[in-house]
C-alpha cells in the first residue's frame, strides 16, 4: 500500500489517540460507560375525599442522608394547602401536610428526584453496652407497633438467647429467627408483632415490628425503618426494615429480603421511627401511589462520573457543552463516517452493487425514524410500486422525467393512505411517517426506477437487496448504544474512521466479488 | 486463501486494483468525453483516418422527432444509439421497414410511434451516464464478415482489444447469442472467446462467467479460428494513445463483410472479464510493457512489441 496515505493514517491514528489518551489521564474520563442506574425519579400521587369541610392528609416524605440524597422536589397541588412539619417523633423525619377544603377528590402530586448509595453499616464483633444515650434509649420503650412486654414476646427471647451478653451475637440470633422461621406473605394489612408471631408468616411490616419487639425485649434499642424499594413502575407498596443500634451506629437489618448489616441502594428511606408514613385526617378516602421511572444519566455523567461541565481546554472541544438538543443531533450525525466506513467496505472489498454510496446509509438512518420493521416495509412497498409502474406507465409512454414526478406523487399518496390507516388500527410508527424517511425512500424508488429500465429487472433487484443488506448492517451498527456514546465522549475517534477510510481506499487487492468472478481461472 | 495466491501468481488483475493504478495514473478525466461521446469518438476516429461506421445522421433535440420518418427514409437498414450510452445499453438494431413498422434484429417490431418514444429516452438521457440529455446517432447496420458466422447466433460480433500506453496488450471477440438477443454483450450473455495476441488465433472460451469450449447455440468449436486483417485491426488500436490521450483503453471494433475492420467506439474504463476469455491475467503483460521504455515509438512500432515482446502470450 502507497507510504502516503499509510502515514497519513498513522498521525490521524495518533492524533486521535493522543486526544483520547488526554482525556483518559487528565480530565477523569474514562473508556466504558461507568454503570449507570442509581438515580432515580419517584411521583408520589395522594388522592383523598373529605368527610367535612375540611381534610388533610400527612405523608413521611424522604430526607438527604448518607444513604440517599434528594433533590430536585417539586410539589403540585392546586387547590390544596402544602407546608412541611417536623415529625413528632424527632428531627430525623419530615411530613409533607396537604390541608384543604375536601368535598370533591383532591389530588396532590409530589415529585422528587433521589440519588442512592448501598447502606453498609459493619456491626462489630461485639458490644456490650448497657447504657445508652437518652435518643438513643427511647427506642427501647414500649409503643403500639412493638409490644414487647407481651409474656410471648418475653419468653421467645429467653428461648432463643438465653444467657448471651454479646448484644451482636443476640441481634444475629434474632434476626435469624425472624428471617427464617417467620414466612413472607405480600398481603397488605396492618400486621403487628404477634399476629406474625402466632401466624408464623407476615409482610414486611410484620417482620419488622417482630424484630424490633425482640430486640427491645432484649434491651437492645431498635427502630422500625419505613420506606419503598426502587423499582421502575407503580406500587403502593410500602417496604419496612429495622435498624438497630450496635457499637455506637445504627446498623440497618431486613428480616424480610435478608440483609443484615447493610440494605441495598433501591432501598429509600422515608422515615425512621414508628408512625404511619401516611395519614388521613377527617378524609373519607385516600389512596396513594408512587411512580418510579430510573433517571437517565447525562451522557456526561456515564464517561467522567460527575456532572459539572468539563474545564479549561476541553470546555471548547467537549461536545457535552452543547444544548441537550443539539447533543442528542450530534450523537446521530457522529455515526454517519462510521456508515460510510461500513459502505466502502460493502463496496471496496467485498464488491457488492448499490443503489448509490451514500443511499444505504440514509435508508439506515431512515429506518431508526420509522423503527426497522416499518422501514423495510416502506421500502418493499415503494420498490414493489415501481415495478408496478413499469408496466403500466410503460403503456402510456410518459417522457422519462414527468413519469418519474408522477410515480413519486402516487408514492407520496400510498404514505399518506398508510399513515391514516395506520391512525386507525393504532399503529403508532405507521402514523408518525415523519418527512426524513419518505424523503430518502423516494430518492430510492427514482435510483430503482431508473437501473430498472436502464439494466432490466434482474440487476434492479440485485442492486435493491444489496442496498438493503448495507442498510441494514449501517443500522444494526448505528444501533449500538455504546458507540453512540463512545464517539459523542471522543468524537476524535472519527479521526480513527477516516484513518481505516484512507486504507480502504488505497485497497488494490483483490474483492470478494473478485474472487468468485476468476475463481473459475484458477481451478485447473 | 490459496485462491488468493493462485489469482495473483496468474497476474489477474481485480477491480480495485485496476481503478487505483490502471484507470486513475493513466486516465486523465478531461480526456473522457472522447470515448464517452461517440460523436466524439468518430470526429477523431476520421482525424486519424481510422474507418468507422458511416453516421447516417443525428437528432440532437425533441422537435426534430417530428421529421424522424424523413430521416430515415433512405435507410432501410440502421442503428440508432445514444450518443453518450455505456455498456452497450440502447442500442437498436433496425433490418428493415414494411407499412410503417421497423423490424428490429431480435424480430421485435417497432410502430413509427413507438420509435420516437423510443428516441425521445435516448434524447432525455435515459440511457447516458449519469442520466444527462444526449444525442441519437443513426448509423450503417454492420454486415458482418461470415469469419465468426459459424460461432455467432444473430447480431455482429465485435473485438474488443486492451491497449496500454498505446500496446495491445490483450484481446477477444464477442460472439452474440440468442439469450444475449443479438448483442455482443457479456453482461448480456454473449460469448468471450479469447485471442493470441501475436497470430490473431481464437484461443478459449467464456460464457457467463464459466469457461467453454463450445458455442451453446452453434456447438461449434470456439478455439483456432483465424482472425483476418489482424495486423491492421492491432494498428487501428495501437492508435488509441494517440486519439484519446488515454493510457488504459479498451478498443471495440467490428469486422465488416465489405469494408473490413471499423472502430466502433472506445472504452475508458474496460472490464475485466477478457482475462476469464484468455484464461490469463493482464497484469504481467502490463509489466512486461513497463519494464520497456514506450516514449517516442510509433503505432507501427507498437505493434511490432506486440508480436515480439507478447508472442509467448
Amino acid at each position: 500500500m502507497d507510504k502516503k496515505v499509510l502515514l497519513l493514517s498513522a498521525l490521524l491514528s495518533a492524533l486521535a489517540l493522543s486526544l483520547m489518551g488526554y482525556k483518559v489521564r487528565f480530565a477523569g474520563y474514562s473508556l466504558v460507560p461507568r454503570p449507570s442506574g442509581d438515580t432515580w425519579s419517584v411521583e408520589l400521587q395522594l388522592r383523598f375525599v373529605g368527610e367535612k369541610k375540611r381534610a388533610a392528609v400527612r405523608a413521611n416524605l424522604p430526607l438527604s442522608n448518607p444513604h440517599q440524597v434528594i433533590f430536585d422536589t417539586r410539589n403540585h397541588s392546586r387547590q390544596l394547602r402544602f407546608y412541611f412539619r417536623q415529625s413528632d417523633q424527632g428531627g430525623e423525619n419530615i411530613l409533607g401536610v396537604w390541608s384543604g377544603s375536601a368535598k370533591e377528590v383532591q389530588v396532590a402530586i409530589y415529585r422528587f428526584s433521589v440519588r442512592t448509595r448501598p447502606f453498609l453499616v459493619d456491626p462489630p464483633p461485639e458490644d456490650t453496652t448497657s447504657r445508652y444515650p437518652e435518643e438513643v434509649a427511647r427506642w427501647l420503650r414500649e409503643s403500639r407497633e412493638v409490644p414487647f412486654r407481651d409474656p410471648t414476646i418475653q419468653e421467645l427471647v429467653a428461648e432463643i438467647v438465653p444467657h448471651q451478653k454479646n448484644k451482636v451475637a443476640v441481634v444475629r440470633a434474632l434476626y435469624n429467627f425472624v428471617y427464617n422461621e417467620i414466612a413472607f406473605t405480600p398481603s397488605k394489612d396492618q400486621m403487628d408483632a404477634l399476629i406474625a408471631l402466632d401466624q408464623k408468616k407476615a409482610n414486611s411490616r410484620g417482620k419488622a415490628r417482630l424484630f424490633c419487639a425482640l430486640c427491645r425485649a432484649a434491651r437492645i434499642p431498635c427502630r422500625i425503618i419505613g420506606g419503598l424499594i426502587l423499582n421502575e413502575g407503580e406500587t403502593d407498596d410500602l417496604h419496612l426494615w429495622s435498624e438497630v443500634y450496635l457499637g455506637g451506629s445504627w446498623v440497618p437489618i431486613c428480616p424480610t429480603r435478608g440483609y443484615f448489616g447493610k440494605v441495598p441502594k433501591n432501598y429509600l428511606i422515608l422515615r425512621a421511627g414508628g408512625e404511619p408514613i401516611f395519614e388521613g385526617i377527617g378524609t373519607k378516602s385516600f389512596s396513594y401511589l408512587f411512580t418510579i421511572t430510573r433517571q437517565p444519566e447525562t451522557l456526561l455523567q456515564l464517561y467522567t462520573g460527575d456532572s459539572s461541565p468539563p474545564n479549561g481546554l476541553l470546555r471548547y472541544v467537549s461536545l457535552f457543552s452543547l444544548p441537550v438538543k443539539t447533543q442528542i443531533f450530534f450523537r446521530i450525525l457522529l455515526l454517519i463516517p462510521v456508515g460510510a466506513l461500513i459502505v466502502a467496505i460493502f463496496r471496496n472489498v467485498i464488491g457488492v452493487p448499490s443503489f448509490g454510496i451514500f443511499t444505504p446509509i440514509l435508508i439506515a438512518l431512515a429506518f431508526r425514524d420509522t423503527g426497522l420493521a416499518w422501514g423495510v416495509f416502506f421500502l418493499s412497498v415503494v420498490v414493489f410500486l415501481g415495478i408496478l409502474s413499469r408496466y403500466f406507465l410503460d403503456r402510456l409512454q410518459l417522457l422519462l422525467v414527468p413519469r418519474l414526478s408522477f410515480l413519486l406523487s402516487v408514492v407520496v399518496l400510498i404514505l399518506l393512505g398508510l399513515s391514516l390507516s395506520g391512525g386507525e388500527i393504532g399503529v403508532a410508527e405507521a402514523a408518525s411517517v415523519a418527512l426524513f424517511p419518505i424523503v430518502i425512500m423516494t430518492t430510492v424508488i427514482e435510483r430503482f426506477s431508473i437501473t430498472l429500465v436502464e439494466e432490466g429487472a434482474r440487476a434492479a433487484l440485485i442492486k435493491t437487496f444489496w442496498t438493503i443488506i448495507i442498510a441494514l448492517a449501517g443500522y444494526g451498527v448505528m444501533s449500538i448504544q455504546w458507540l453512540q456514546l463512545f464517539l459523542f465522549a471522543f468524537p476524535e475517534a472519527i479521526l480513527v474512521v477516516m484513518a481505516l477510510l484512507l486504507m480502504v481506499g488505497r485497497y488494490t487487492g483483490y474483492r470478494v466479488s473478485d474472487l468468485i468472478r476468476f475463481r473459475p481461472l484458477a481451478i485447473p | 486463501m490459496g485462491l488468493i495466491q493462485k489469482l495473483r501468481t496468474l497476474g489477474i488483475c481485480g477491480i480495485n486494483r485496476r481503478n487505483a493504478a490502471l484507470i486513475f495514473p493513466h486516465n486523465p478525466r478531461k480526456f473522457f468525453p472522447r470515448v464517452d461521446d461517440k460523436l466524439l469518438t468518430k470526429e477523431i476516429a476520421l482525424h486519424f483516418h481510422v474507418p468507422v461506421p458511416e453516421l447516417y445522421g443525428v437528432i440532437r433535440f425533441h422537435h426534430e422527432l417530428g421529421r424522424l420518418e424523413q430521416t430515415l427514409a433512405p435507410y432501410p437498414r440502421f442503428v440508432i444509439k445514444p450518443a453518450r450510452g455505456a455498456q452497450g445499453k440502447g442500442i437498436l438494431l433496425v433490418t428493415g421497414n414494411s407499412n410503417g413498422s421497423y423490424l428490429q434484429t431480435d424480430g421485435q417490431r417497432f410502430t413509427l410511434r413507438e420509435l420516437k418514444y423510443y428516441v425521445s429516452g435516448i434524447l432525455s438521457g435515459l440511457y447516458s451516464l449519469g442520466g444527462q440529455v444526449d444525442q441519437a446517432l443513426i448509423e450503417a447496420l454492420i454486415e458482418a464478415d461470415p469469419v465468426f458466422q459459424k460461432v455467432s447466433y444473430g447480431g455482429v460480433p465485435d473485438i474488443r482489444i486492451i491497449v496500454y500506453k498505446g500496446v495491445p496488450v490483450m484481446s477477444m471477440v464477442r460472439l452474440p447469442t440468442r439469450e444475449s438477443r443479438g448483442k455482443a454483450n457479456l453482461h448480456q450473455g454473449a460469448v468471450g472467446m479469447g485471442v493470441h495476441m501475436a497470430t490473431g488465433m481464437s484461443t478459449y472460451g467464456v460464457y457467463k462467467n464459466r469457461p467453454i469450449e463450445y458455442h451453446p447455440d452453434t456447438g461449434q468449436r470456439l478455439a483456432g479460428i483465424q482472425i483476418p486483417f489482424w495486423e491492421q485491426i492491432l494498428t487501428m488500436a495501437a492508435h488509441a494513445l494517440e486519439m484519446t490521450g488515454l493510457g488504459y483503453v479498451g478498443v471495440d471494433l467490428v469486422l465488416d463483410r465489405d469494408r473490413g475492420p471499423l472502430l466502433l467506439e472506445l472504452n475508458a474504463r474496460p472490464g475485466l472479464s477478457i482475462q476469464i476469455a484468455n484464461r490469463a491475467g493482464l497484469l504481467p503483460r502490463l509489466e512486461a510493457l513497463d519494464r520497456l521504455g514506450l516514449e517516442g515509438k510509433s503505432p507501427t512500432e507498437r505493434v511490432r512489441l506486440v508480436q515480439d515482446l507478447l508472442g509467448s502470450f
